[in-house]
């Protein structure tokens, strides 16, 4: 082997390819940002990518600081402009994206690659901040290979080549995995967060909070997964499946908006049977969970129940949580009498809106007075007048309900929950808006139950004071016939009956698309339901009951240097490999003299051995075996003895020569 | 360093066996970012992100390993090292060997420098040696102050392989040495027809040995290459080489007192002072010999105490310079 000699200062150094690797690098980190990246962003990155791939191809130079700091600004202005909020996820994220790219222009010493290195490995963690499925995941990995590989590079010799390069980097990533388990059981886990996360500006698919004509129906077109559940038994039926979200009781002619109670739960009467099951929601940033109406016990989360029956978490589900729940889908609520607080509330009507809409209620009201006689009019109304079921409704004028009602008569769920409630408000009857999903579908590949945005629905919930609070769904009462067919596709699919004999169909799509969401969900269940509870619960299995974090810190540092030491004995065992692959190769030389009928003992050397061959030249060994086994035995003897032995292929080579018979 | 004073029996073959090793820049930046990151998925609540922060935690624990690795169990073996004239760089030949997995990216350094006009602060110069087979060769070079022994100084040995977050590193005691001749004078010697006898011509001395210039070998010590031709042209030119003729066909004799005339004639007529005069004189004798030997006549070396010749050839001229290079110093010397 010939040394590789290199007297210059080491630390200065900048081997000229790994600005290709810090490109790849910084490529892989940034791209998943893409998707939510303003696209003036993505493209200065993009461009500066290009920009310096190109520079790297004709030979590396950094960029002069009287181009580079005037782009900085500008970036920064340009992300400052964009983001009215600093501090926010978004903008930390961009601002790392921006950083990243421009710091490819400036590479002068080992300490640029540094900082690169060290800032792409933050940049993994944000994708999390977008998604936590199972491709991020892969992504991540393959992304901290290459982080991984091109710091390798930085340090290695420099002729390897890129595939040995990237194997070192999943060999030393593999050994990383058993302490990575060791510190992901037993790491002390603090809930979050630590210090105040400033709002999200990025709009989230989903409930809002509020609800104006229009709103629910776009979320109908969106196939995103909401949450998913898990019942510990057999489903309920659909009817059942009502997901009970935010509770909306003011109303100013045009938007339904919740208010906030008081954090005392509602006097909830379950009946049996009452459900059991898990929920893992995906991070929607409101602090609404979604269980089934109506829940009884849950457990996972800080949570608390208010006033008008809405269970609110004490911090916003900023990502995927897992909950455990138990609803019962029969109650009774709020029996004999209503707050005045709650009945002010949901008797509230803006002044001067919908004359019509009032004049009609006030109609019905002079034949009874009855809560539940008064609804079922509503309700036959709906039936029997010409009242249609479409995800695009025509605009309505300022008195909404009266065009509705009196005019287009077509309309989502959200026109036919909020006539309805503004009728039975009119007519005397308290009465609200309750937002949140109907249905779901079963994957048959995992049998979790799949709500999807296009599930969002809103119904009504009217307060009598016999039956308490009841729930009443006007969308439910229009005929099939009524339906048009792109809302009635995608009802269906929000059926657990439908999908349950998805498996079956022959659309291969639909059935990738169940597999590969039950992979992810699988994942998700997997990585996520490793909670402070669950780990207090392995802990307890371990037989310390009630751990506090310094017990976990000892588990984890006993832990810890168990498996380092396995590692260390592992990594640092005496290995023979390179001396034994030559010695290898002279045994099997031997096994094939010993077939030509030469004796071969143990104790003589391959010199030796070769000397006497030549002396005593055996007859049934050829001439050419002879001289190849003489060679065989010099370079044996060199690989062993010499300062810079042969290569191992030249070895390999003399071997070949001697015949095999 | 407080370690390379510790009194440490040097061999010539030496196994690394104790392996220091710190976090690197590099390491402590990878741990500010872990520890940034830690916080991000605590404040999100990112659970894979805590997985992402304890793989990476993982792979400084496993890097750790790996730079002892790269260290440990390595040995080293000083090999043949030629001797130098005085003011040229010894090269002290290495030879490193790994028992098992190749040893990318070690530096080696030597603790300290011979020559001591150079400041102790000035960073030392380092060798990046691959090993990427079994064994592989390294020079260690070093400026031979004066003549006599010169003893290789402790080595430092560091890597910061794989990852460059840790760094290891041992020092490594070899005992090797590197046989230093005086640095050589060169001075006119008298011709060959006045010198049989061994007293010299007087008259002749006063005569340019120096003959001509020709393209110059690799062999040619730098001393002789025209450097002043060199200027002349630029440095433009390929370099030539000063050629010296001496009376060529004869033996010649070098003698002490031979070397006393030829300072007193050519350097300091009023002699120099006693310790200055030894080492001018070996100086002297050292260029004589040499130029001798480039020109291929026999010639014969006559200290007090010792004799050589006459005769020529790598072997007598080895035999000559070793005198000349050890002359009243005690034989010990490394």
């Amino acid at each position: 082997m010939t040394p590789r000699e290199r007297s210059t200062r080491a630390e200065e150094s900048l081997p000229a390819r790994l600005v290709f690797w810090l490109i790849a690098v910084a490529f892989a980190a940034v791209l998943p940002h893409f998707y939510t990246l303003p696209l003036w962003i993505s493209a200065v990155v993009l461009a500066t990518f290009l920009f310096v791939f190109l520079r790297a191809r004709a030979g590396y130079q950094p960029l002069s600081a009287r181009i580079k700091i005037p782009l900085v600004f500008a970036g920064l202005l340009g992300i400052l402009w964009q983001y009215r909020a600093p501090l926010s996820q978004e903008f930390c994220v961009a601002i790392l994206t921006l950083f990243m790219s421009l710091k490819l222009t400036e590479l002068r010493a080992r300490r640029d690659l540094m900082a690169l290195i060290a800032l792409g490995y933050f940049l993994l963690l944000t994708h999390y901040f977008q998604d936590h499925g199972l491709f991020t995941s892969f992504w991540m990995f393959g992304s901290a290979l290459l982080v991984t590989a091109s710091l390798l590079v930085l340090h290695d010799s420099p002729g390897r080549p890129v595939q040995a390069t990237l194997k070192t980097a999943a060999r030393l990533l593999l050994q990383a995995l058993p302490l990575m388990l060791v510190f992901y059981l037993f790491f002390p886990r603090v809930e979050g967060p630590l210090w105040r996360i400033p709002a999200s500006e990025a709009s989230r698919t989903g409930l809002s909070g509020k609800m104006s004509p229009g709103q629910i129906a776009r979320l109908a077109q969106s196939g995103e997964i909401a949450f998913r559940a898990r019942f510990a038994g057999a489903p309920p039926p659909r009817a059942q499946l009502y997901w009970r979200g935010p509770v909306l009781t003011r109303y100013d002619g045009q938007n339904w908006e919740a208010e906030d109670f008081p954090p005392r739960p509602p006097r909830v009467e379950a009946m049996e049977p009452t459900v059991s099951y898990t929920l893992t929601l995906e991070a929607h940033r409101q602090h609404w969970l979604l269980p089934l109406d109506m829940p009884i016990a849950y457990e996972g989360v800080e949570a608390f129940m208010t006033r008008n029956g809405l269970l609110r978490s004490v911090r916003p589900v900023s990502s995927r949580l897992q909950l455990r729940m138990r609803s019962a889908p029969r109650y009774r609520m709020d029996i004999g009498r209503l707050p005045r607080l709650l009945e002010a509330a949901n008797l509230q009507l803006p002044a001067g809106y919908n004359p019509k809409t009032l004049a009609l209620a006030r109609q019905w009201r002079e034949t009874s007075s009855d809560g539940r006689e008064l609804a079922a009019r509503a309700l036959a109304y709906f039936r029997d007048e010409p009242f249609y079921y479409t995800l695009e409704p025509p605009l309505l004028g300022v008195n909404v309900i009266d065009d509705f009602l009196f005019n287009t008569r077509r309309g989502f769920c959200e026109h036919y929950a909020a006539a309805f409630v503004t009728l039975m408000r009119a007519a005397g009857v308290p009465a609200r808006v309750v937002t949140g999903y109907l249905g779901g579908e079963i994957n048959p590949v995992d049998h979790f139950l799949v709500v999807r945005q296009s599930a969002a629905h809103a119904w009504a919930e009217i307060w009598t004071s016999e039956t308490g609070w009841r729930r009443m769904d006007p969308t439910a009462v229009i005929p099939l016939d009524r339906v048009s067919p792109e809302a009635l596709a995608a009802q269906s699919e929000n059926t657990p009956e439908r999908a349950a004999d998805g498996l079956s169909s022959p659309g291969w799509l639909t059935r990738g698309r169940y597999y590969w969401e039950a992979a992810n969900n699988l994942w998700n269940q997997w990585a996520l339901g490793y909670t402070p509870e669950r780990q207090r619960a392995l802990m307890a299995r371990l037989g310390m009951k009630n751990s506090d974090w310094k017990a976990l810190v000892r588990v984890l540092v006993f832990a810890a240097f168990l498996t380092l030491t396995a590692l260390a004995a592992f990594i640092l065992r005496r290995r023979s490999k390179a001396r034994d692959a030559v010695w290898h190769i002279w045994q099997t030389a031997c096994r094939r003299l010993a077939r030509k009928g030469v004796d071969t003992p143990a104790w003589e050397t391959p010199l030796a051995l070769a000397a006497r061959l030549m002396r005593e030249k055996p007859p049934r060994v050829a001439r050419k075996d002879l001289l190849a086994a003489e060679r065989l035995a010099r370079l044996v003897t060199e690989a062993r003895y010499m300062p810079d032995p042969p290569p191992l292929a030249q070895i390999r080579a003399a071997l070949k020569q001697i015949g095999t018979d | 360093m407080w370690f390379s004073r510790r009194p440490v029996a040097a061999a010539p073959f030496v196994v690394v066996a104790r392996v220091y090793i710190l976090p690197a820049r590099m390491g402590l930046l990878y741990a500010v970012t872990l520890l940034a990151m830690l916080l991000t998925a605590i404040n999100y609540n990112l659970s894979l992100g805590f997985a992402l922060v304890f793989l990476l935690t993982g792979l400084f624990f496993v890097a750790m390993l790996h730079t002892h690795r790269n260290l440990a169990r390595l040995s080293l073996r000083a090999l043949e090292n030629p001797p130098v004239f005085a003011g040229d760089f010894a090269r002290f030949s290495l030879l490193a060997e790994t028992p098992d997995v190749p040893r990318p990216a070690l530096e080696a350094q030597s603790l300290s420098f011979a020559r001591r006009d150079i400041p102790e602060k000035s960073p030392l110069p380092v060798v990046l040696l691959h090993l990427e087979g079994k064994s592989a060769r390294f020079q260690m070079s070093l400026t031979a102050p004066c003549r006599g022994w010169l003893t290789l100084p402790p080595l430092l040995l560091a890597t910061r392989y794989p990852l460059g977050l840790f760094r290891a590193w041992t020092r490594v005691f070899l005992s090797a040495r590197c046989l230093v001749y005086p640095r050589p004078i060169f001075l006119p010697w008298a011709r060959a027809s006045d010198v049989s006898g061994g007293d010299s011509g007087q008259s002749d001395l006063g005569e340019e040995d120096f003959s001509g210039l020709r393209a110059r070998q690799l062999s040619d010590s730098p001393r002789h290459i025209a450097w002043k031709a060199v200027a002349r042209d630029g440095g433009e030119g390929e370099l030539l080489a000063k050629r010296f003729s001496g009376g060529a066909k004869g033996e010649r004799w070098f003698s002490w007192e031979m070397a006393a005339e030829a300072i007193a004639r050519h350097i300091a007529p009023e002699g120099l002072r006693r310790d200055h005069e030894t080492e001018t004189r070996l100086s002297v004798l050292s260029g004589w010999v040499d130029a001798a030997e480039r020109e291929g006549i026999s010639y014969g070396l006559a200290l007090p105490g010792f004799e050589a010749g006459p005769s020529r050839g790598a072997e007598h001229f080895s035999r000559c310079m070793s005198a000349l290079a050890l002359f009243s110093l005690p034989e010990a010397g490394a």
